[in-house]
């Protein structure tokens, strides 16, 4: 250990406290580690102060700080430094030139009837990716149609939600992964218990999961957590989930997200436009989870997605997603779906 | 092969490079498919190599998916 100098985390390395834990996440590398809180604080002071001066302050924690500051630099998540002035922070702000990041679009004829002009505004809007889904069968022809009018976009992924076929067959889902790059994610949902394939593919994955509607949505683990730069700004400043999000729902209704019912318009008579300048759109979209009850006390606040369709109490705008199962307090997962408290909510919107 | 001269390309690395996953560019992980010649950004989250804002969305566009009802080929 070099005791005269600072000790540091690069600056994409980022501490987040929470009530009993931290976690440090590399957002470029794209992964974090739990901490104690006690280890928190140590890099805090590790920030202000020399290791030769922090260890003086701690007579007893020699080793464990030793073997700490060795940890991380192993991980590459930190560096000696002579100054503790020339590393500054990023900054913070998140700025970006696009007014939808994402659309959600659930297929149906009538989405199908007016694809072209959906692509269209969404291209005028800037959205890079659209998710496509269908709850049940649906053309593979007809979704390469939609994708066929990608190249007059600016979409640059697609992911696709498909419920199994036997009438289409893996070979054939293949083939179409294979044959439209565009896709970086086709999941293909409500296989059978007895379901088999060969090889497994990034960008097809088969699931026994049934998604049968757009109340599937909201599932909240360690799955998806993004420890990536633009998700960790987005976290802080807006909502990760709905900030510069539109989804049109099988109707054809404008909406935040197709698990909420409140519409904005449709497709057939508005364009998506009106709806975004809509103040009762942009509601959500400013909800940071900074704000949303116990999530704020949450380690992993920064790195999580929110959910504003699902909520513990439905009442309450600032409230814990419903389908989270995390205890921050205890730093425990449990099964959301069984959890006695939750249960109004989960009447309330009908998920069982 | 001069690895000194050519260490810091992706020819290098593609050349040499046996298992799918290729570390083109320093920590990011690609999957290059040697059938069709495709290099790709690996799924988001999947492989915790989410950072890939050019090719698939920095942020999980739904959460519709639980990951451990996925079917794999050596069986869930």
């Amino acid at each position: 250990m070099q005791a005269n100098k600072y000790f540091l985390l690069f600056s994409n390395c980022i501490l987040t406290k929470g009530f009993s834990r931290s976690i440090i996440a590399d957002l470029q590398s794209g992964f974090y580690i739990t901490i104690t809180t006690e280890h928190s604080e140590l890099l805090n002071k590790l920030k202000k102060h020399s290791i030769k001066k922090v260890l003086e302050n701690s007579d007893n924690a020699r080793l464990e700080i030793k073997s700490f500051v060795d940890y991380l630099i192993e991980l590459n998540l930190g560096h000696y430094c002579s100054s503790n002035k020339e590393f500054p922070p990023i900054n913070k702000e998140f700025k970006l030139p696009y007014r939808i990041i994402d659309c959600i679009i659930e297929l149906s004829d009538f989405t199908y009837k007016y694809h072209k002009s959906i692509l269209k505004s969404l291209t005028n809007l800037g959205c890079q990716t659209i998710e496509l889904r269908a709850y049940h069968e649906f053309s593979l022809k007809i979704i390469q149609s939609f994708l066929n009018e990608m190249p007059n976009t600016r979409v640059r992924n697609v992911e696709i939600y498909l419920p199994f076929s036997e009438k289409i067959g893996i070979d054939n889902y293949n083939k179409f992964v294979m044959e439209n790059p565009i896709v970086g994610k086709m999941v293909i949902h409500s296989c059978a218990n007895n379901f088999h394939i060969k090889n497994n593919s990034e960008f097809l994955l088969f699931t026994k999961q049934i998604i049968h509607s757009a109340s599937c949505c909201g599932n909240i683990s360690q799955d998806i957590f993004s420890p990536n730069l633009p998700s960790y700004l987005l976290s802080l400043n807006a909502n990760s989930c709905l900030h510069k999000k539109v989804s049109i729902d099988k109707n054809g209704d404008i909406k935040n997200c197709p698990s909420m019912k409140q519409s904005f318009g449709n497709i057939k008579i508005n364009n998506i436009e009106e709806a975004l300048n809509k103040n009762e759109f942009k509601k959500y979209g400013s909800i940071k989870k900074d704000d949303i009850a116990i999530c704020k006390d949450c380690e992993f606040r920064h790195i999580c997605t929110d959910c504003r369709a699902y909520v513990e109490n439905p009442e309450d705008l600032l409230s814990k997603p419903l389908k989270c199962g995390y205890n921050p307090y205890t730093n425990v997962w449990e099964d959301w779906s069984t959890n006695p408290l939750k249960q109004n909510a989960i009447n309330h919107y009908g998920l069982i | 092969m001069n690895m000194e001269s050519d260490e810091t390309t992706n020819n290098y690395i593609f050349s040499e490079e046996t298992t799918p996953f290729l570390p083109v560019n320093l920590k990011y992980l690609t999957k290059y498919n040697r059938e069709t010649q495709q290099v790709r950004v690996s799924s988001n989250n999947f492989y915790k190599a989410s950072t890939f804002i050019y090719m698939n969305n920095f942020r999980p566009t739904s959460k519709l998916l639980i990951l451990q009802d996925i079917i794999t080929d050596a069986g869930q």
